[in-house]
Order: structure tokens, then sequence, then C-alpha cells
């Protein structure tokens, strides 16, 4: 388990110089307009798709035939991507945390309790989108994966604002959505989407053919 | 003495493709040659051996089913499948910590004395590495984790015959100890001669022959000349016919059988690539 943690953390870091320049045009600009609360946002989204980054370059290499030969079971193979997701995760709310010190110190007023929170929550999100397109990389590969990263946003942006609509037909106002049901309703939909993006990812490796 | 990997009535059904009830038995301190041409079934035997695809029929490891195989009797089995599986921005020292941190009998510096007398530099991309080191760097991982089986598919194709015949010297070595084996699957007969003690021949999914190669250096020919003074060799000698313009070849067994009972025919010692052609192209008796 521990080789294969190091290999998508060898593998991704390959990345962090590209990311990280990426970051500090992006705060930049953002800073020129104001538009700080995007960047905790788009930080999250980007730390925690090096996971989808991990399974293209396993396909480049065609590490899974070879990843099925080793003495590792293929459940743990599966579990290995999805603590590398997670490691990810912490590592976005980090750096959220980081951009909501910078926010609170730039912008008197505002607080820096609600910025981290708002992170911690954004990363579970990206995580979110990360446990659906999992199983359907196992299932499809990796090379169609940015169509369906597109497609799982699209649906998940769809499924929200139509719940929102629905919530406004039906007269039903949203004052009853405090921060705490915020915090409860996203990490029940983390635990949901986790638990039964494992068991569909291991279902689906345990059965594949290389 | 146990079978170090025996297959019994292995069978894998495509469209298209059969491999059909293939038996095999591979003993300690043996190297089997196992050849066939491409599509005759190789891969698919080696991919059921290491449980990369469903199949009928039982492939038994050190002695155990392999589905029952513990995780460290998995690290005793070195694998190199056809190409590199490393990603190409690792490096050979971070390609050794992963596996450090995979295999349960990692030998760190085994690994390092072979990157060194093979010439691979540590530090540098596998993405600036040409295909020979790359398959070194393949075979030379199979062979850092206290391996007592190598499964190889084409270990030596893609090489130049300097580097195939480098990576043979590895294989000596390894096969030194008594106690290790090898599967080695390959078109290139000429490694097989070199380094197999017996040869299993497959041929659209079925097995043709696995005998020690002694036997087939010692027993098979090949005649030449007229087909109809071949076609009176006694079946039980006679393996193949294979028509050509003027003449005809023949596959015998008891070359020396037939050199004496038909001092009219040209009878030489066949190679491997001879009774490869021979049974895959000529006609079978």
């Amino acid at each position: 388990m521990k080789g294969l943690l190091l290999k998508d953390l060898f593998v991704v870091s390959e990345f962090v110089r590209v990311l990280t320049l990426m970051v500090i045009v992006f705060i930049a600009s953002m800073m020129a307009i104001d538009g700080f609360s995007v960047i905790g946002a788009m930080i999250s989204l980007l730390v925690v798709s090096l996971v989808i980054s991990s399974f293209s370059y396993d396909d480049l290499a065609h590490w899974d035939s070879f990843a099925a030969t080793l003495p590792v079971s293929r459940r743990k193979l599966v579990a290995s991507k999805y603590l590398f997701l997670l490691l990810l995760g912490v590592l976005a709310v980090v750096f959220n945390g980081l951009v909501s010190v910078l926010f609170a110190a730039l912008q008197p007023g505002v607080s820096l309790a609600e910025q981290f929170v708002t992170g911690i929550l954004i990363s579970m999100a990206a995580c979110i989108i990360d446990f659906v397109l999992i199983p359907l990389i196992y299932k499809y590969g990796a090379e169609k994966s940015r169509m369906m990263m597109m497609m799982v946003i699209v649906v998940i942006f769809g499924i929200t604002y139509g719940g929102a609509e629905l919530l406004k037909m039906l007269n039903i106002g949203t004052d009853w959505i405090t921060l705490p049901i915020l915090i409860g309703g996203i990490a029940a939909a983390f635990l949901a989407s986790l638990l039964i993006s494992w068991t569909c990812s291991v279902k689906i490796v345990e059965k594949k053919e290389y | 003495m146990d079978a170090i990997l025996s297959i019994e009535h292995l069978h894998k059904q495509y469209s298209g493709f059969e491999l059909n009830d293939l038996c095999l038995q591979l003993n300690p301190g043996e190297v089997m040659g196992f050849i066939g041409e491409n599509g005759a079934g190789k891969t698919t035997t080696i991919k059921s051996i290491l449980g990369l695809i469903r199949h009928d029929g039982e492939v038994r490891i050190f002695g155990k089913p392999v589905e029952q195989l513990s995780e460290r009797e998995r690290g005793q089995i070195g694998v190199v499948l056809d190409g590199c599986h490393f990603h190409d921005p690792l490096t050979v020292k971070r390609v050794e910590q992963i596996l450090s941190g995979i295999y349960p009998e990692w030998e760190r510096t085994k690994f390092l004395q072979l990157c060194e007398r093979f010439g691979l530099p540590l530090n540098k991309k596998i993405k600036t590495f040409s295909t020979g080191m790359k398959m070194k760097l393949s075979i030379i991982a199979a062979l850092s984790h206290n391996a007592r089986l190598l499964i190889l598919d084409e270990p030596t194709s893609g090489l130049d015959p300097i580097v195939r015949d480098e990576m043979l010297d590895l294989f000596y070595d390894f096969i030194q100890d008594e106690t290790h084996s090898i599967l080695f699957s390959s078109h290139i007969t000429t490694d097989i001669e070199k380094i197999a003690d017996r040869v299993t021949f497959i041929h659209q999914g079925r097995l043709q022959f696995s005998l020690p190669k002694d036997v087939l250096h010692d027993e098979y020919g090949i005649v030449k000349g007229a087909r109809s003074e071949i076609e009176k060799i006694d079946s039980d000698s006679l393996l193949a016919i294979v028509p050509q313009s003027l003449t005809c070849q023949g596959l015998v067994r008891n070359r020396e059988e037939v050199r004496q009972a038909f001092g009219k025919l040209n009878v030489e010692a066949a190679t491997l690539e001879e009774i490869m052609l021979c049974m895959v192209k000529g006609e079978l008796r």
C-alpha cells in the first residue's frame, strides 16, 4: 500500500510546479477583481483532480495489468487510490486555510472561520465529484475521464440548481438551510458517495480482465 | 519433486480464439521456453497463470492454487510483461522506493547493484530511456524481490542482440539456484535455444509438444527430398510435410532411424525455428 501511494505522489508531483504557477496567476488575477471567494473553490478542484491525472498516467504506462500481478489484492489497489484522493482532499483543505488567512488579512471584516469552513465544504464537494468519477474510470478508462468529469459537474450542478428551483416552485424557502445543516448535508453526501463509489470500484476491479 | 508451476486443463474462450485444454508442468531448476506464433495463446496462458483473466482449469504455483497464494508467495513470482510498466516521469530511484513499499522481500542492494552493472542511471527519468533500458529495468525489478519463479512474456523482443545476450546472462545467474524456475515466452527461438531446458510449443491455442530441449535437438530432424519419398516415412516418425517449389521438406522425430531407413533422403538436425515453421505451415500428420 505504501508503495502504491508513493507511486501516485511521485507521478503527480510532476504537476506541482505547473499547479503552483497556475494558483499564483489565479490568485493575482482574482485579487485584481476582488474575487477571493472563487479562489478556494478553484484550488480545491485543481488539487483534488490530481487523482484523475494519476489514473491517466497509469493508463499511459499500462500500469493496471502489471499492478494486478503484484503481491497486493485488487481491493488494496483500489483502496490506495481512495486513500490518495483523501490525502489530496486534506491538502486542498490546507491550501484553502492559507488562502482564507490571506483573504481575511487583505479584506477586513471577513470571517476567517467562515472562510475556512467554506474551504472544507468545497474540498469535500470536489472529492464527491471524484467519487462519482473513479468507478467510471475503472470501467471505461482514464482517456474518457475529462469528458466524464465535465458531465458529472454538469449533472451535479443541474441537480443542485433543479433542487433550488423545485423549492422555489413549492414555495419552500431556503432560510432553514443554516450552516450546520449545510455542513451535515455535505458530510452525509460525502460519506454516502464514498461508500457507494468504493463498493462499485471494488466490484468493477475484482471482475476486470487485463 | 513438486512442480513449481502446474497447469491442468486450462481453457479460455474468446470470440475467434480458444485456448484449449492446456496442461503444463514446470519443475524447480527448469527453464521452460514457451514458443508459438503471434496469437497462438502464449500471452493468454501467461495472463491466466497470473490471474489477469478468468479461465477454466487449474493453475497451481508453489503447489497451491494460484488464488490461494499469500502476499509473500505472490511476491516470489517475478513478472515481466510485454513492455515497461513504470511511469515515464519516474526515475529509477523512485521506482526502487515504490517497489520496496510493495514487495515483502524487496532486495534493495541487489536492485542497485544490477542497475549499476547494466548501466541504468538512477536519477534519469524513464521517459529518456531507450527500449532496451526500459526492458532492463523491468527485468532487474523482477529479479530483485527474492523471486523463485520468473514469468517472462517476450522479455527480449525489440532488444538488440547485445542487450538480449546480457539479459540471458541475468537469467543464467538466476537459474543457478536449483529451486528457481523460469517460464520464458518468446518468438526468438535462438534465445530459447540458448537458455531453455524444456520447450513448450503452442499453436492455435493447442499444445503441440512440451519436451526437453535435448530431445528436440537429438531426435528431431528435417528431411528434404521428393514428396513421394518423404511420404514413405511411417506416420510415427513423420510429423509434418511442407511442400516447397521443387522438392518437399518434412519434419521427423527419430532422425537417426529415418536416416538409416531412407538413405536417399537428406536428413539434418532441426532447429527450433524449423520445427516451429514446419508445424505451423506444414501439413500435420
